[in-house]
């Protein structure tokens, strides 16, 4: 492993997104603040804006850092680079998942900060925590899918299909009584079932990027 | 310092024997003379954009014909020019000659018949 | 230490189409090769065996005196290697890449680098998304020299280059030749390119090395010998013949094994020697080539 060339990868992966990084964040915080506008209309709109800024930046930053630069033949270049597969999956996994966390820790933190001081009920604050989580783990399995199969209609229809589960997901954590009963009380209550279901997405997302990382590493060869 | 030779794609010889040729013909016309410092094999190569091997090969048989010496550590000087300008002119003026013997060859004339037309050119010539 | 920059050494590589077969390849420290095949021929996947992008089936890579592609992160450290298929990021500009590259290598010379800039003629702040193809190509030759790397591996530094930028990437490549540590490969399927340039060259076919020798030999083994015959009577070739034309009482002979004594032979079987001409890299190529070929077919 070659720890300086791990990092000058993750820094390149982080110069080439970070003005979009800036704009979903800037674009997070608007939707936030149409959350807590006092018009229900608003509010809905402010909560689809949000989810899509979200999901979109993750769909972005992965097919792009992952399965574009392959195809576009930029992977060309930096294989020639010193540096082995392991070097290179590593900065695409916990590389590119922290330059995504960047705009998501923006977007997380100001949401939460925006049900804590508004009139929206704090209620709210677990659901939006474990749906912000699960976008993660879903950022996480679409690169894993990407660096793995190097192909972009497998994981552009894997994106479509993680979509698709966001909204399954929700409805699902909607009708856990823990969740759904409390939603629009004024205390956010983290019941044990609520860590629970943190705790299984923060044990997802660290064991595919390790797997990913396991599994890739194997390969002595880039081709 | 800056070399120039001239060289060309579409001459026949091979390059080392142009690169031979050029030097000879910096001899010939003095503006390389006798002791005169030749670049290293590597500037040359480097500056003409030819091969270390090949301008390698041209210095060797440059030695050869004794236009050049080398000194171990020193580098290759151009020989004493005075006995090599006349025998470069020599060289030179055979070549000619054989030019105008395979014209004549071509054109299907007989040793004889080529005999013949340089008497009458000599003969023209000389008489003056 | 291993004199040798690259060795390869009985090493295959089966594809589905298309087979490596047996490729033994030494290149000595501080000498250029010219690689030459046709597109197809396996100069890239060669290549590739080399900078261990791609792993042998059976045979072995050392490269600087390291064992490929165990040690490839410790050999491109030292390796300025450039691909025909290789691409920069488009929405940034040279300037970027640069930085980039820099903070790769430590022996990489600001210098030499603007030197390069201004030879090339590139532009430092233009997005790489709006240079022509000879600027693209330049620009990453240009990241690849400034690293002074010990070996340089070029995969078709100049097709796909007008003639003007051919030029000048030729000229830069000449001026390698001046330091006598850098050794260079470079893939080309231009033999002029090649020729001028080269200590060695390689021909490749088909997946296997026909033909590897110092430049001067090449040249001066392989000669076309014009022949005038003393009857119509198919000529009975003499010497290490590849391939002989013959026309009523003319014949053309292309010999890879040539000296006087062959002329001499002739003469002495009363045929005329009219003349035995040098033949280009190019026509040597070809002349090899489809002699290989002619014998698999048989």
């Amino acid at each position: 492993m070659n720890i300086p060339m791990i990092k000058a990868l993750v820094k390149k992966d982080w110069m080439l997104y970070r003005r979009y990084i800036v704009a979903y964040s800037v674009l997070g915080i608007a939707a936030t603040f149409l959350m807590i506008a006092p018009s229900v209309v608003a509010y809905y709109i402010g909560q689809v804006l949000l989810v899509t800024v979200l999901i979109g930046a993750s769909a972005h930053i992965s097919i792009s850092s992952v399965v574009t630069e392959k195809k576009e033949d930029q992977l060309s270049f930096i294989m020639g680079l010193p540096l082995n597969v392991t070097d290179y999956v590593i900065s695409k996994t916990l590389g590119v998942l922290a330059i995504y966390s960047v705009c998501w820790v923006v977007i997380v933190a100001t949401l939460v900060f925006a049900i804590d001081i508004s009139g929206l009920s704090d209620g709210l604050l677990p659901m939006a925590i474990v749906c912000s989580l699960e976008i993660l783990v879903a950022t996480a399995l679409l690169l894993s899918i990407g660096i793995l199969s190097g192909s972009e209609p497998i994981t552009i229809v894997s994106m479509v299909v993680l979509n698709l589960f966001f909204n399954v997901f929700l409805f699902s954590m909607a009708r856990i009584p823990d969740i759904g009963n409390n939603l629009w009380g004024d205390v956010a209550v983290f019941s044990p079932t609520v860590f629970k279901i943190i705790a299984v997405e923060i044990v997802l997302i660290v064991s595919i990027t390790l797997g990913t990382i396991g599994i890739k590493s194997r390969q002595q060869c880039f081709m | 310092m800056t070399i120039k030779l001239f060289l060309s794609q579409t001459d026949n010889r091979p390059m080392y024997l142009q690169i031979m040729a050029q030097i000879k013909q910096k001899v010939m016309v003095g503006d390389w003379q006798a002791g005169f410092h030749l670049p290293s094999i590597r500037e040359m190569a480097s500056s003409i954009g030819v091969s270390v091997i090949t301008v390698k090969r041209a210095y060797l048989e440059l030695e050869r014909e004794k236009v050049i010496y080398t000194q171990q550590g020193k580098g290759s000087f151009i020989a004493d020019t005075q006995a090599i300008r006349s025998e470069l002119q020599f060289e030179a003026l055979d070549n000619k000659l054989k030019d105008a013997v395979e014209e004549a060859q071509s054109l299907g004339l007989s040793a004889e018949q080529v005999q013949t037309r340089l008497s009458d050119i000599l003969n023209e010539k000389y008489s003056n | 230490m291993s004199d040798l920059a690259i060795q390869l050494t009985g090493v295959n590589k089966h594809f589905n189409y298309f087979d490596l077969k047996d490729i033994n390849l030494e290149l000595p420290k501080g000498q250029i090769m010219g690689f030459v095949g046709a597109n197809g021929a396996g100069k890239s996947t060669t290549i590739r065996l080399i900078m261990g992008l791609m792993q042998a089936d059976s045979g072995q890579v050392s490269v600087m005196g390291m064992n490929m592609p165990e040690m490839q992160t410790q050999v491109k450290q030292r390796v300025g290697f450039s691909s025909e298929e290789m691409k920069l990021y488009g929405s940034k500009n040279l300037g970027w890449h640069i930085e980039f590259i820099k903070s790769i290598y430590p022996h990489w010379d600001d210098k030499y680098a603007k030197e390069l800039l201004g030879r090339f003629d590139l532009n430092l702040e233009q997005n790489i998304k709006q240079f022509s193809k000879g600027q693209h190509i330049k620009a990453q030759l240009l990241l690849v020299l400034a690293r002074k790397p010990d070996l340089l591996v070029l995969d078709e530094p100049t097709t796909g280059l007008d003639p003007v930028a051919r030029q000048e990437v030729n000229q830069e490549l000449a001026l390698i030749l001046n330091d006598e540590s850098r050794t260079v490969l470079f893939s080309s399927h231009n033999t002029a390119d090649v020729e001028k340039i080269s200590d060695q060259i390689t021909f490749i076919d088909r997946g296997a090395i026909i033909n590897t020798d110092n430049k001067e030999s090449f040249l001066d083994n392989w000669k076309r010998i014009q022949l005038e015959l003393p009857s119509t009577h198919p000529l009975t070739p003499l010497g290490s013949t590849i391939n002989v034309e013959q026309d009523g009482r003319i014949a053309s002979v292309i010999c890879n094994q040539f000296d006087e004594a062959v002329i001499e032979a002739y003469k002495q079987q009363n045929i005329k020697v009219h003349a035995a001409d040098n033949m280009t890299l190019e026509e040597i190529f070809l002349a090899n080539v489809n002699y290989r070929r002619a014998g698999e077919k048989v």
